[in-house]
């Protein structure tokens, strides 16, 4: 089950590279605020289901709308003049490094969970 | 579907858009940079323009070193096979000469220097002391017509197809943007090339009149001109 978002990632990266889309060279710069967008979704859902908050709807719209929020709010940075993507790379950016942060601390909770539990259970058979 | 299937269906669901917005992002750059077009603006697309801008000086540089070498070698070559025959001299004698004149090779020989500079601000109006591109223009007529073999204005070969334009604040010789102070050389009797500028109510007299700065005629015995290194058509 797990593996299911990684077999999606690569599916994603297939479809991009079989379909030969070509977007407007203006906006590729929007693309990759976009992206940055998306990424910070994505790692921010994780956090969310290791904080048992996870909300598929939310998390769903969320990533669309993050998404197409950041691309527009660059496009009316460059109209203007004002280089308003930046706030986008700066939000998304910290917010990016403080869900890794915590998803880290989860892990290692549970790394940590686990050990106890398997020595609980050496204990048990011991005794 | 319980709360574990839900977090994997919808991670699925998005890690398959982010994919193929990575690549198409990624595809898109790589392009981008092959063609050496990116959206302008930010700053790694500064950096790669300046990056090829610093390329094409430095093949430029190179490419101006290899003609320069490889008319040296034309030229020996020339010498060696140079002919027994009179006419076969004479022919060759009259090519070094065309190819002077046609600024192929690279001259030295005795000749003169002038100095112009844009005038002090003091008159009241700035157009009237500033060197211009007419200013050079008659200048380099006027040592042409005293008989001057080769002029070079900054290092920059003026021959007879050579333009001498008003390129706003500068001005362009050959294309390339020159600014003051405008040194100007040229090989050729100097004794006749430095009268011709110095004759009372001459070239150099009307520039100092309108306020330039101009230097007199100095006379050197071994001035090196550069060939012309743009191309010859137009």
């Amino acid at each position: 089950m797990y593996w299911l978002p990684v077999l999606g990632l690569a599916v994603g990266i297939g479809l991009g590279l079989v379909t030969n889309v070509v977007i407007p060279v203006a906006f590729t710069s929007y693309l990759s605020i976009a992206i940055l967008a998306a990424l910070d979704t994505v790692v921010g859902g994780i956090r969310a289901s290791l904080d048992k908050t996870f909300d598929s709807a939310v998390f769903l719209s969320g990533f669309f709308t993050n998404t197409l929020v950041a691309a527009l709010l660059a496009y009316i940075g460059n109209q203007l003049g004002v280089d308003l993507y930046l706030a986008a790379v700066v939000a998304f950016g910290v917010r990016l490094f403080q869900n890794i942060a915590v998803i880290r601390r989860h892990v290692f909770t549970l790394i940590r969970q686990r050990r106890v539990a398997r020595r609980m259970a050496s204990t048990k058979d011991g005794a | 579907m319980n709360a574990q299937g839900r977090v994997i269906a919808s991670l699925t669901v998005v890690a398959v858009a982010l994919g193929y917005m990575l690549t198409v992002s990624y595809r898109q750059n790589h392009a981008a940079a092959a063609l050496g077009v990116l959206a302008s603006g930010s700053s790694a697309v500064n950096r790669q323009l300046a990056e090829r801008l610093n390329e094409l000086k430095q093949s430029n540089q190179k490419a101006q070193q290899q003609l320069a070498s490889l008319t040296q070698e034309i030229a020996q070559y020339e010498q060696i096979s140079a002919g027994s025959t009179d006419s076969v001299q004479a022919l060759q004698q009259r090519m070094a000469g065309e190819r002077v004149l046609a600024g192929l090779t690279p001259v030295h020989g005795p000749g003169i220097q002038v100095t112009l500079n844009d005038g002090s601000v003091g008159g009241s109006d700035v157009e009237q002391i500033l060197a211009h591109d007419w200013t050079l223009r008659n200048l380099v007529n006027e040592l042409f017509t005293a008989g001057a073999e080769a002029v070079a204005i900054n290092d920059y070969r003026v021959l007879a197809t050579s333009s001498i334009e008003c390129q706003g604040p500068v001005v362009s010789v050959n294309g390339h943007r020159l600014g003051a102070p405008f040194t100007v050389v040229a090989i050729g009797d100097p004794a006749v090339l430095s009268s011709a500028l110095e004759i009372q109510g001459g070239i150099l007299d009307a520039m100092r009149q309108e306020g330039l700065q101009v230097s007199t005629p100095e006379v050197e015995n071994d001035i090196h001109i550069p060939a012309y290194t743009n191309s010859l058509q137009g």
